[in-house]
């Protein structure tokens, strides 16, 4: 076997590159953090969980039952009634002081995509969120 | 592989085919019958508007009007790379336009001087039969069934401008681009450069319609649309705009309605506007 | 019959790389308006359709003219168009493929376009426009490959593909109507609202499709040892003769209609197109594809022109121009210009929007030049052996 040494370091090399994502930002020192979102005083629509599962299924049923039925209420399963709006009810907690002026501005800016809260897990688990395209902080 | 086995895996693999297919195509057969409906109360609703053309002559409740609805819905003023107003992107959801061209159907040679070349409120009419909601392919505007409303969801529309082709009115309004794209000083360029936008209402998105949504989310909390209210605010200005439930038949605009004569935009079109002016 | 793709000489390679770099500059320029938005085509908010619907309201009636050659080959055994209904059928499928992509590139919010079959609204055409033309894409994949891998294997067809093909017929008929029926459903566009737009889209589109299929036949012949047939050619002429005289008249009828009827909101968009009231970007486009028109009939009506083939070429472009400007630009321009205020605004398209149209061109022609490299091979074997 006169290739045995070749085998072996392209073996090595070839697995390197292959496994590359999963060791090169531990060695890099530029590994994501898990995401450690700054929860907020008080009570949210539905208890953590819930919302860690379901906010986005709750969203878009607040934004149907908004825009298409007209409707304005939301029933939460402990019976407290809240007012369906991403500005106003859920905003109203999870917005951060600073956030405000800089989401109104232009496309390119980076705190545009929205309230830290959000992007601290959305931008670890890279799911886009396009809620503030349009929408705005008050 | 003989005979049976094979047929037997044709089958199974056209059933896997079908299903896979099928089962989408139902679900999405039941929703297009059930429509975007669901649970709704049928309030029978309508709302109207009434405009006093010769009240509204004047510049500054039109100009009341415009400022307060584009204000209250962060309507842009969108502006080309010079910074002048840019009209083939305009985006208007409530404006002016002359008398021979807010109503083709009704000028003639002799039209009254107190008519002729004057400026006339036009804004999206919400029409009872309207055509731009047969025509969107994706629902994204519908009337709503509750309040007779026309209504826009940015969320769901393909940005195809069909509806746009389909409106007589040239009511609706594309964006062409971001309207909240920065300025070189980062300042918001179509909103005046301001740093923030005049309401908390959802700005939009490029490549999205818009258009009048007769301040939908200001009735359903109880309020009137911002243009009536604005109008009201100018001095001299009451009645110029009348906004109610043509519906009901106590409702001011159904009184005034059955008082005055009225006309609308393009009546023979069957479209049935639900916007009318006093002329 | 796959791997005939992927094996050829170096004009093959050429050819497919041209189409790439085409495809590339496309794709940059496509990079450019998905950033800004739509604001980098010249629409407007009066002018909302442009080059994009145009070509793919010009390319919805060269797939639909499939069915000029597969109607007499396969309803009435028109045997001389045994060789050319591939190249027919192939030729839908590049259309159709660019027809869909020109509706994506027009949309303002492409990533939601599945919408349209998540919430299907079976009140819009362009919904029922979506489903025939993917049925199409689909119907015409299938009859293809099947029947072209029959008869390279020397057996017939199986039988399961009769009925498809026979579907296919009323379906290419429908997706050009249903295309027409999109524009002339609309009251608020009076240009539109005619009853005989459906008809003037079929006859155009018999007029235009075969006499691209004429030239590309011609270009196989030249390029390679696959020969449609001299008689296939001819017929195909003759379609385009009727349809094309067909096509003339409609329009002269339209235009007896909205001159003799005065009415304004009719009469102002042909004032329009053709620069009778004041200046049009549009009207020496649209006296020209007029006058290419006549000529081109006149001149096809005669057999002894027809017969000499370099002279049909000639004829084949200019029926294409004609047809191309009048159905593309002029039909959808017109369509909103007068603006419901009155207005008249002038579109012309801007570089970026142009690159993006040469790019889906590029990529319809590189499906053809594909598929039509597989049927020649296939065909220059089958010959040889």
């Amino acid at each position: 076997m006169r290739d045995k040494p070749l085998i072996v370091v392209g073996l090595i090399v070839g697995i390197a590159l292959l496994t590359f994502p999963l060791w090169y930002a531990p060695a890099a020192g530029s590994a994501a953090r898990p995401p450690e979102p700054k929860v907020p005083e008080g009570k949210c629509v539905e208890d953590r969980e819930y919302m860690r599962a379901h906010h986005m299924e709750l969203l878009n049923q607040w934004r149907d039952d908004v825009v298409r039925q007209g409707k304005k209420d939301y029933r939460s399963q402990d019976g407290t009634v809240y007012e369906m709006s991403l500005t106003r009810t859920c905003l109203d907690c999870h917005a951060d002081a600073g956030d405000a002026e800089t989401v109104s501005a232009g496309a390119d800016h980076p705190a545009r995509r929205g309230p830290a809260f959000c992007l601290e897990c959305h931008d670890y688990a890279n799911v886009e969120v396009i809620c503030w395209d349009c929408h705005l902080e008050p | 592989m003989d005979k049976s086995r094979r047929s037997f895996l044709k089958k199974a693999g056209y059933l896997a085919v079908g299903a896979g297919c099928g089962f989408p195509l139902l679900g999405a057969a039941g929703r297009a019958l059930q429509g975007d409906h669901g649970p709704q109360e049928p309030t029978g609703t309508q709302w109207g508007m009434l405009i006093d053309v010769k009240k509204c002559l004047r510049k500054d409740i039109r100009q009341a009007c415009s400022d307060a609805c584009h204000r209250v819905h962060n309507v842009p003023t969108i502006l080309d790379e010079k910074g002048k107003l840019n009209p083939e992107e305009e985006v208007k959801w409530i404006w002016s336009e002359t008398y021979e061209h807010a109503f083709p159907d009704q000028d003639h040679r002799y039209t009254a001087d107190s008519l002729k070349g004057q400026p006339v409120l036009v804004l999206c009419n919400h029409c009872s039969e309207p055509p731009c909601t047969r025509v969107c392919p994706t629902a994204a505007t519908w009337k709503r069934e509750s309040d007779g409303l026309v209504m826009m969801d940015m969320h769901r529309c393909i940005g195809c401008r069909y509806c746009i082709a389909a409106c007589p009115y040239g009511a609706r309004s594309f964006n062409w681009r971001d309207p909240r794209e920065p300025d070189e000083a980062g300042s918001l360029r179509h909103f005046g450069g301001a740093q923030k936008l005049p309401s908390s209402f959802p700005a939009r998105t490029k490549g999205v319609v818009e258009k009048c949504n007769f301040c939908a989310e200001r009735l359903r909390d109880g309020g009137e649309p911002a243009c009536v209210e604005a109008a009201r605010g100018v001095p001299g200005g009451e009645g110029a705009l009348v906004f109610g439930d043509l519906s009901d038949p106590d409702s001011e605009i159904s009184k005034l309605l059955r008082e005055k004569h009225t006309i609308c935009r393009r009546a023979s079109l069957g479209t049935g506007p639900n916007v009318f002016y006093i002329v | 019959m796959l791997d005939n793709a992927f094996r050829g000489g170096k004009r093959y390679w050429l050819l497919l790389g041209f189409w790439v770099l085409v495809i590339l500059a496309g794709l940059w320029a496509y990079g450019q308006q998905l950033d800004e938005g739509l604001s980098v085509t010249g629409l407007s908010r009066d002018v909302t359709w442009g080059l994009y619907i145009a070509q793919f309201t010009f390319l919805v009636g060269v797939a639909a003219s499939a069915v000029m050659v597969v109607l007499p080959y396969y309803l009435h055994d028109f045997k001389a168009f045994g060789r050319m209904v591939i190249l027919g059928e192939i030729l839908a499928v590049s259309a159709v493929t660019m027809c869909a992509l020109f509706i994506f590139v027009d949309l303002g919010q492409p990533r939601r376009v599945l919408n349209v079959l998540l919430h299907a609204a079976p009140n819009s055409l362009m919904f029922w426009d979506m489903i025939a033309l993917m049925g199409y894409l689909l119907l015409n994949l299938v009859i293809g490959a099947v029947t072209f891998d029959a008869e390279r294997k020397g057996a017939p067809p199986p039988g399961w593909v009769k009925p498809l093909i026979l579907l296919s017929i009323p379906w290419a008929v429908s997706i050009h109507t249903v295309t027409a029926f999109l524009y002339s459903g609309l009251a608020a566009r009076p240009y539109w609202m005619s009853a005989i737009l459906a008809p003037r889209f079929l006859a155009s589109a018999f007029a235009s499709g075969p006499s691209l299929l004429i030239l590309l036949a011609l270009i196989l012949r030249k390029t390679t040892r696959f020969d449609a047939g001299k008689e296939a050619i001819q017929k195909l002429a003759v379609i385009v003769t009727y349809a094309m005289v067909v096509n003339v008249f409609f329009v002269l009828v339209e235009l007896f209609t909205v001159l003799y009827g005065n009415m304004p909101h009719h009469l102002e968009p042909f004032a329009y197109l053709f620069g009778i009231h004041e200046v049009s970007k549009l009207a020496p486009w649209m006296w020209t594809s007029a006058a290419l028109a006549v000529a081109c009939v006149v001149l096809l009506l005669c057999p002894a022109v027809r017969r000499r083939e370099g002279l049909l070429a000639l004829l084949c472009v200019g029926v294409i121009a004609a047809i191309w400007i009048e159905k593309g630009m002029g039909m959808i321009v017109a369509g909103f210009n007068p603006s419901p205020f009155g207005k008249i605004t002038q579109y012309t398209p801007t570089v970026l929007e142009v690159l993006i149209t040469l790019g889906v061109y590029g990529i319809g022609f590189l499906i053809l030049s594909v598929l039509y490299k597989i049927v020649v091979s296939v065909r220059e074997r089958a010959e040889a052996a």
